[in-house]
């Protein structure tokens, strides 16, 4: 029996993924486990593995179109299957092989005759027309709501979404000789441009923490910060809003942003306000390991609430980052140091860090987050409450 | 410009190919004394003289035969086929002998020799005069097919087919011979085979059709003007050779095709155009390529039955507006 290869489901809120590249092509030799494609999410790039050693019988869709999660992308025909008959999309090339076709009048479409009927059911239906504007749109068609025939989407429904969430036509396509790995944080960046934003800031004492940590010698500043946070969003809804349905966030997942030589990732640690101090460390070490090596995969990278950039180890005083749509708010942490400071009515040297807060103000007003951020003072010059 | 009926239009071009070039005859059944069924013969024996406006006996395979003789020796035979139909009779003539010559001798003849075929559904004029069978030459390399849909192609594609040096099928539907329309005065005017006509714009289906489905698509692209739907439409005027470019600049303009004639659907003019979009200009598509035609039957002679079963205006029409509202 052939093998299907299957789009995969990298993570729960993958929805869908592109074909990137194709590395093997339709009458080549695999083995199991050897890379077949390459396909892209919003967030990632993953090579897709051969299930199974055979004859790759067939391969659906070319570079850039899109599959729902579970959608066929290929065939491999293992020793025993009729091969040939699988290999339906060739019967074209054959003919104009053997001279029956006539010589196209006009040169043929790029993306042509190759590529079987896709099953019904599995594969985005679009017609010709639209998947080709949406190419040149950079338009995922999973986000295009289908108004005709069987959801089909047409032209006009691709016209419409760009109009409503693209408002300017010059932001909708990549400049031309931007990174493949920058395209996720321009679409992320260019939708953030347009948001209300508003920040609350403050300077935090922290000698307490930095006591506990060279006591302790298991946890970091990041650590430290993404636990206290994750423990105070629980009775912070507001603060984690997700900007898709206008409610709270139901589950805890803190974003950390890393710089990795592919550019920024933020990888997600889930569950944070259940976990313990040494376990987020250990966590946060897990997945910077592998942000570095560009071998995050789906959830690593999904599903946070709320997240926090820190530049602490940098030595930068302040930093205001944007927050990551659908999350709503993020904190930006700077260098923890020692600093002049008031304390008990004298000038004393205490260490602090300086601490903005940058929100949607669409759905969080800045008394809530000025509580929050509070909160979160008070938690670094007392972290035992927390503990 | 001037008005004259579809059968005065091609009276008018055989005047003036006859006096123009002395090669130029006219050869069928009952054309000579009668003056043809449709009146669009009348006067020429008058002016030419009876060798070169000739009657015949009743036997297509002779006439065609003899059609293909004299363009041979260096004539432009015109023969009238007075029902398309009855073509059947002289295929070998036809399709074995005039359309092959030119490439079986390397060029060293050629058979300019033109095929008037009288086609089309009409009054109840029965399964064999009414049919619609173009396609078969279409399919047949070696022949050209040109179906005039006014007054003016009617002028136009028959001056262009006498002229041609390649056997051409004018196919002349019935029903338009006593159609009203506006005629060029120029005595050269010719309309180039293989090209086609926009006959009106519109931007958001095309119906592309040709002969007297042109005046079916006019009056469904009027229907649905006033509902606000915007119906380019196109005139083939050739379907051999086909205006490719022109059926790809339609789709590439409206991504919506509309294919109609009254020849049977299956296997049609239309199956050519819909495969031909589908391979070259699929990117250009919104929507299926809706192909409309005569149903798979012979033509009834019962007219409730006739009229139901060849695409007319409203359901030209209908196809569009569903295509264009995105229901197809």
């Amino acid at each position: 029996m052939p093998v299907e290869v299957v789009m995969p489901k990298l993570g729960l809120t993958m929805a869908s993924g592109t074909i990137t590249r194709w590395l093997k092509i339709a009458g080549d030799e695999v083995s199991a486990g050897e890379p077949l494609v390459e396909i892209s999410t919003d967030k990632i790039t993953y090579e897709v593995e051969a299930p199974a050693s055979g004859l790759l019988a067939r391969t659906l869709g070319s570079d850039g179109d899109e599959f729902v999660c579970g959608a066929a992308i290929a065939t491999i025909a293992l020793a025993g299957d009729e091969a040939a008959a699988l290999i339906a999309d060739r019967a074209p090339d054959l003919a104009a092989a053997a001279g029956f076709v006539e010589a196209p009048r006009r040169p043929p479409a790029a993306n042509g005759i190759s590529g079987p009927l896709p099953r019904r059911g599995t594969r985005i239906i679009a017609s010709p027309a639209a998947r080709r504007l949406a190419r040149e749109r950079n338009v995922r068609l999973g986000d295009v709501r289908g108004t005709g025939p069987r959801g089909r989407i047409t032209l006009s429904d691709v016209h419409g979404h760009s109009a409503v969430r693209e408002p300017a036509p010059a932001a909708v396509g990549f400049p031309p000789e931007l990174a493949p790995g920058r395209r996720a944080i321009f679409r992320k960046m260019t939708a953030v441009g347009g948001l209300p934003l508003a920040q609350v800031e403050t300077n935090v004492r922290v000698d307490a923490i930095k006591e506990l940590m060279e006591r302790r010698g298991d946890f970091r500043w990041t650590a430290f910060a993404v636990f206290a946070i994750a423990r105070l969003l629980r009775s912070h809804a507001d603060l984690r809003t997700d900007a898709a349905s206008g409610a709270p966030f139901a589950r805890i997942g803190i974003g950390v942003a890393a710089d990795t030589p592919g550019g920024l990732i933020v990888p997600v640690v889930h569950d944070a306000d259940t976990r313990s101090l040494a376990e987020v460390e250990a966590e946060i070490v897990r997945l910077a390991g592998l942000a570095r090596a560009g071998a995050l995969v789906g959830d690593e990278v999904a599903g946070a609430c709320f997240s926090i950039s820190n530049v602490g180890p940098q030595g930068i005083e302040r930093v205001a980052p944007l927050p990551d749509p659908p999350q709503t708010a993020i904190l930006g942490i700077g260098a923890a140091t020692p600093r002049p400071a008031v304390v008990d009515g004298a000038l004393a040297i205490a260490w602090t860090m300086t601490c903005v807060l940058t929100f949607d103000h669409r759905f969080i007003d800045g008394a809530p987050a000025a509580r929050f951020l509070a909160a979160f003072a008070a938690a670094c010059s007392a972290p035992g409450r927390l503990l | 410009m001037h008005a004259a009926t579809f059968s005065e239009a091609t009276l008018e071009a055989m005047r003036e190919e006859m006096r123009r070039d002395a090669t130029v005859f006219l050869m069928g059944e009952d054309i000579a004394k009668q003056g043809g069924i449709f009146g669009q013969f009348k006067g020429l024996p008058e002016e030419f003289g009876f060798e070169r406006v000739r009657d015949t006996p009743i036997s297509e395979a002779a006439l065609v035969g003899a059609g293909v003789g004299a363009a041979l020796t260096g004539c432009r035979p015109v023969v009238d086929m007075h029902f398309a139909d009855f073509i059947t009779c002289s295929m070998d003539e036809l399709v074995n002998q005039a359309a092959k010559l030119r490439a079986m001798f390397g060029e060293q003849c050629v058979v300019p020799m033109t095929l008037r075929a009288p086609d089309g559904i009409t009054k109840s004029a029965g399964a064999q005069h009414s049919q619609s069978l173009e396609s078969w030459f279409v399919h047949t390399p070696g022949l050209e097919v040109v179906v005039p849909a006014d007054p003016e192609d009617a002028k136009g594609l028959l001056k262009a087919a006498i002229r041609s040096n390649n056997p051409t099928l004018y196919f002349e539907h019935k029903a338009l011979f006593p159609v009203k329309g506006m005629v060029p005065d120029d005595d050269d005017f010719v309309i180039p085979i293989g090209k086609a006509k926009p006959m009106r714009d519109g931007a958001d289906v095309t119906i592309v059709t040709y002969g007297i489905t042109v005046t079916r698509a006019l009056e469904a692209a009027a229907l649905l003007e006033a509902e606000g739907i915007e119906v380019a439409v196109l005139n083939l005027r050739t379907v051999w050779p086909l205006d490719y470019d022109a059926i790809a600049d339609a789709a590439a303009r409206t991504h919506r095709i509309v294919v109609a004639h009254e020849a049977v659907r299956v296997g049609g003019v239309g199956a050519e155009i819909a495969a031909f979009l589908g391979e070259h200009c699929f990117d250009d598509l919104d929507g299926p390529v809706v192909r409309l035609g005569a149903a798979h039957v012979p033509v009834p002679f019962a007219p409730i039955l006739q009229e139901a079963m060849y695409p007319k205006a409203p359901a030209i029409a209908d196809a569009a507006r569903r295509l264009a509202r995105r229901e197809l």
